[in-house]
């Protein structure tokens, strides 16, 4: 390589940015360091409390070993014979409820709602292909594109074989990566762990504090990653196969069960059709980037309030043109609900949890008459910082 | 605090690029850089520095040092690596993925050479700084940075890619 190459071959292709939480978050961390000076003991109280440490730590040192010490062997050699019984298998058939709304998209979860059944297959086959399915919306993967089916909507999606269609569940389609990341943390001891022994079963639960910036807590428990959760894996005891797996969010000190696998089956022959996009019929297929190329580029520099307002004016006035410019994935219901609307009030658009865009309240009056206030999603994360409608419609 | 805001504003972009191109993970990098930033004004270090943009980097840097020491020997480090690339996974992954590829490519390159000749080449060419901005953060004389530079990039004139 001359100068000129290796000049090139260094520089970065890609400019990392901060995020948009970034700010937000050292305000968090300074309010932290606040109230933790403001909660700084006494230096006679220190020594109270190491006095008892110490007398408590020669108890457990004279009379039985830590639990840590107990677990982190056991823990991570169970781990490591499941993730070996998943990757022996050809295929998985996972069968489960989630507690969350019919039709929405696979990352909403919320202890408000009822269960739903899910069921997922995927077909361990180079390349991969898998489906996973819920009432009023499928994503297949054939091995070459995914193909997202919402039943309300007269298209089907198409997009490449890494499209985040179906969100956070993406992790049971490589349910032994799950088990690799527990093992990983269980070496690390990043999670709290239990082990459990019955006749017939090894149960691991772990417990893991929420991630993201709850300064506003809207989006606190409305995913897994964003809640503070148990979740609970059950093995065969003799080959520590992955029998079952419940997911628990911890809220106001209750745990309520928001995930459980009904059935787990191993090398089950699936027919053909099933990862297939001739299962949706007739329906047209569009593909994503055909979807966003509608953005219009003047759109770019606009608050995420006046995103808001551009989308409910438009709907307001059915322009259904200037609609697609932020909202790609419209549907002849949303013309039908959200036509000649009225616009109430826009609120102060806000951030919560790990979502990369914003909140923005809203307050319409339909053409039904209904008045509906909620929160509209606007995000403008992608590489060519467009603004699109995300959700909360 | 409105003038710290600001201040913030002016250097974040910069330190977690930085940052992110020494660790390979963007939310190690963004969480260092913003123990930077609370490390500054905590201890009230904000109001007195004369030449900020250095010292961020310094601080930065030292930081991801620490962070990457912690991780005890070059096996560990690896298998926070594996890691990471599992747990990146849980969040929105392709972003995250074409990252963790453009650090992987470049650190390969990086660690065929010494370290105090890749450190230059990051300040040099992936934070763009120039000499006399390198000198003032490492505390060395220009000629000596000049030095690890070419002695790096005549190295580097021998690596096929």
């Amino acid at each position: 390589m001359n100068y000129n190459e290796i000049i090139e071959t260094l520089k970065p292709k890609i400019k990392v940015k901060a995020s948009n939480n970034f700010t937000n978050n050292i305000i968090n961390k300074l309010n932290l360091e606040d109230q933790k000076m403001k909660k700084r003991v006494p230096f006679y109280m220190k020594v109270a409390v190491l006095i008892a440490l110490f007398a408590t730590s020669l108890f457990f040192i004279f009379n039985k070993r830590s639990d840590n010490q107990i677990l982190a062997a056991p823990v991570h050699q169970i781990l490591t014979e499941a993730i070996k019984e998943i990757q022996k298998s050809k295929s998985m058939r996972i069968d489960m409820k989630i507690r969350t709304l019919e039709g929405d998209n696979f990352e909403l979860i919320g202890t408000e709602y009822d269960f739903v059944k899910h069921l997922i297959k995927v077909e361990f086959s180079s390349p991969k292909k898998w489906r996973i399915e819920k009432p009023g919306r499928t994503v297949l993967c054939d091995g070459k594109n995914q193909y997202l089916n919402i039943e309300i909507m007269d298209y089907i999606i198409k997009g490449s074989v890494n499209a985040g269609f179906v969100e956070w569940l993406h992790i049971f389609l490589t349910p032994d990566k799950i088990l690799e990341i527990e093992k990983e943390r269980a070496k690390k001891e990043q999670s709290e762990y239990n082990l459990k022994e019955t006749e017939n079963q090894l149960i691991l639960t772990v417990f893991q504090k929420a991630q993201g910036n709850f300064t506003n807590d809207y989006l606190k428990n409305s995913s897994v990653i964003e809640s503070d959760n148990k979740r609970v894996f059950y093995f065969d005891k003799t080959t520590h196969q992955l029998l079952a797996f419940e997911l628990y969010i911890v809220e106001n000190g209750n745990e309520i069960l928001v995930m459980k696998t009904t059935e787990i089956k191993y090398n089950e022959t699936f027919d053909p059709k099933d990862f297939s996009v001739k299962i949706f019929g007739n329906k047209k297929i569009k593909d994503i980037e055909e979807l966003e190329l509608k953005a219009d580029k003047s759109l770019k520099d606009k608050t995420p309030e006046e995103i808001a307002f551009y989308f409910f004016d438009a709907c307001a006035q059915n322009d259904w043109e200037k609609v697609e410019k932020v909202y790609s994935s419209h549907s002849f219901l949303i013309k039908k609900i959200y036509g000649g609307l009225e616009i109430i009030e826009i609120g102060t658009a806000f951030q919560s949890g790990k979502y990369p865009g914003y909140f923005v309240p809203y307050t319409v009056k339909l053409k039904s008459g209904e008045v509906k206030k909620f929160n509209l999603a606007v995000r403008n994360d992608n590489s060519q910082k467009m603004w699109e409608i995300d959700g909360g419609i | 605090m409105t003038e710290f805001l600001l201040f913030i504003n002016k250097y974040r972009d910069r330190l977690v690029h930085h940052a992110f191109y020494r660790l390979g993970d963007f939310e190690e990098a963004e969480d260092i850089v913003q123990d930077v930033f609370v490390k500054i004004y905590t201890q009230n270090i904000f109001p007195k520095l004369e030449s900020p943009e250095h010292y961020l980097y310094r601080m930065t840097t030292n930081a991801c040092l620490d962070f990457m020491r912690k991780q005890k020997s070059k096996l560990q480090m690896q298998q926070y690596f594996d890691a990471k690339n599992e747990n990146s996974l849980e969040n929105d992954a392709v972003r995250n993925l074409n990252m963790k590829e453009e650090f992987m490519r470049i650190n390969n390159i990086l660690k065929t050479l010494p370290e105090e000749q890749a450190e230059v080449v990051r300040f040099r060419i992936i934070d763009e700084l120039s000499f006399k901005e390198i000198t003032k953060i490492l505390g060395k004389p220009e000629s000596t940075i000049k030095s690890r530079f070419q002695y790096a990039i005549n190295k580097l004139k021998s690596y096929e890619l």
